[in-house]
């Protein structure tokens, strides 16, 4: 599976649906039957990438909101959404 | 699973019984093998055997079928009809059945594991030629206006007389469906087949379909109904159609996030979707409502997953990416279930339990439930 890079954006298969329960987000794969867990910053990752789809939009708005350095934010983010493809989320295309 | 009072509820209803019953006679031979699956006191057993049949399997999982044997000794049929307590799907048969009757579904056919359950029982249980009972089952939705069935969901969270905000549980009760019935004349649309489930030959429990209605008569949309038709053999069907004798099945009623006006020549749109997950189904329905002239004016997109209230605890611990730690009450069950292949009695058992935990259980005593809840569930 290819790196995602912030040039990529994704893309939702219509078998995952997504909830908000608390500060985090359960999601169901309906064709695997799985629930997978986000946390409150997963939850906010994902909330980003269903409203904008390209991962460089959802990285500079997450800059401006947490106190983090751009590095270690860009590699969080990188490594959920791989992680996402990886579990069939989410599929990442190309610009 | 049902009480024997709801078995009962279910031989009432005398136009599902006969139809049944006709059904039965039409496809039992004299000699003829039958299977009964969710035999529950075992009527249709009991029918096959009057219509001539030479052997009866009545697989049933609950304890009714202790009751249903005791039916069998008191009709002559006891050495015709052997009783099988277990799931359908975990037992095997000396020869193949000639028949496989069978009412696996809730209010609805799509009802936890009947689809498998009926697939299973095709592929390894019936002969070359053999017959299925029902045949099939012809899945009906149309856009109903139905204020009784709605207010009954949301009016204890939309109107409050003490000033409180109840909203959070609205979005609850209108992301679930329930049992409802309406008359002809409270639809808005034709109905329409979004589904048909042949179980000759169905493999998989998922269902879906995109359905389009041009309003027929303006009224407001409160949601769709669903229902269902069921041919049980060749010439023989009933109906749970709005204006007919009402089953013991019912129609479904699925609400819309709002009521929606419709004027005549509206056109409503369902993505319509429910598939198995685990024990149960998860339904889907996206609608969009476009007037007359096209432009969009109600969009919802609903989900018996939002349906339900989770706490994030729980909910956190039955998701795939979860790394689970046992807490006490698992290590309890973990060494009983241990304990069990030590080959000793249940109150020894019991009094191990209860000398590795004396927190929790102060006497063996208190051990001894658990301990038998367990070698209930997982002992022969």
């Amino acid at each position: 599976m290819p790196l995602v890079t912030l040039d990529d954006r994704v893309e939702f298969p219509e078998d995952v649906i997504a909830q908000q329960v608390g500060e985090e987000m359960v999601l169901l794969d309906l064709e695997a039957g799985v629930y997978y867990g986000l946390d409150p910053v997963g939850r906010r990752i994902w909330e980003l990438l269903t409203e904008h789809r390209r991962l460089r939009v959802v990285f500079e708005t997450m800059v401006e909101e947490y106190d983090v350095t751009p590095e270690v934010l860009q590699q969080d983010l990188l490594q959920l959404v791989q992680e996402l493809q990886a579990r069939g989320l989410t599929q990442v295309v190309g610009t | 699973m049902y009480s024997i009072a709801g078995y009962g509820s279910m031989i009432a209803d005398r136009l599902r019984l006969d139809a049944y019953a006709q059904a039965l006679r039409q496809a039992v031979r004299p000699g003829s093998v039958v299977v009964d699956i969710g035999t529950g006191t075992g009527i249709f057993a009991l029918l096959a055997c009057q219509f001539g049949a030479r052997k009866v399997y009545a697989i049933e999982p609950s304890d009714a079928i202790q009751v249903a044997r005791e039916i069998a000794v008191a009709n002559g049929y006891g050495q015709r009809i052997e009783f099988m307590q277990n799931l359908s799907t975990e037992i095997t048969l000396p020869e193949r059945a000639d028949v496989i009757i069978s009412d696996l579904r809730g209010v609805f056919p799509l009802f936890q594991h009947h689809i498998p359950a009926i697939a299973d029982a095709r592929q390894r249980l019936l002969a070359p030629g053999g017959v299925m009972i029902p045949q099939r089952d012809t899945l009906w939705a149309a856009v109903v206006e139905a204020p009784e069935l709605y207010s009954r969901l949301v009016t204890p969270w939309d109107e409050n007389s003490y000033g409180l905000d109840m909203q959070p549980a609205r979005q609850i009760v209108t992301n679930t469906w329930c049992k409802g019935r309406v008359a002809p004349e409270q639809l808005l649309v034709e109905p329409k087949c979004w589904a048909t489930l042949d179980y000759t030959m169905v493999d998989s429990p998922h269902v879906g379909a995109h359905v389009t209605w041009t309003v027929a008569r303006a009224g407001t949309a409160h949601g769709f109904l669903l229902w269902f038709d069921a041919t049980l053999t060749d010439g023989v069907h009933f109906s749970n159609t709005p204006g007919e004798p009402e089953l013991i099945y019912g129609s479904t009623f699925v609400p819309l996030s709002r009521p929606v006006p419709l004027a005549a020549c509206d056109t409503v749109s369902v993505v319509l979707q429910a598939k198995l997950v685990g024990d149960d189904y998860i339904w889907r329905w996206n609608t969009r409502v476009h007037d007359c002239s096209g432009p969009v004016k109600a969009h919802f997109e609903q989900s018996t997953f939002y349906g339900v209230p989770r706490s994030p605890a729980r909910l956190r611990k039955r998701a795939g990416n979860h790394v689970p730690v046992l807490n006490e009450v698992g290590k309890v069950d973990r060494l009983i279930l241990e304990l069990m292949s030590d080959n000793l009695a249940l109150t020894d058992i019991a009094r191990r339990i209860s000398a590795q935990f004396p927190n929790r259980f102060v006497k063996w005593q208190d051990a001894l439930a658990r301990v038998a809840e367990l070698s209930e569930k997982y002992s022969h």
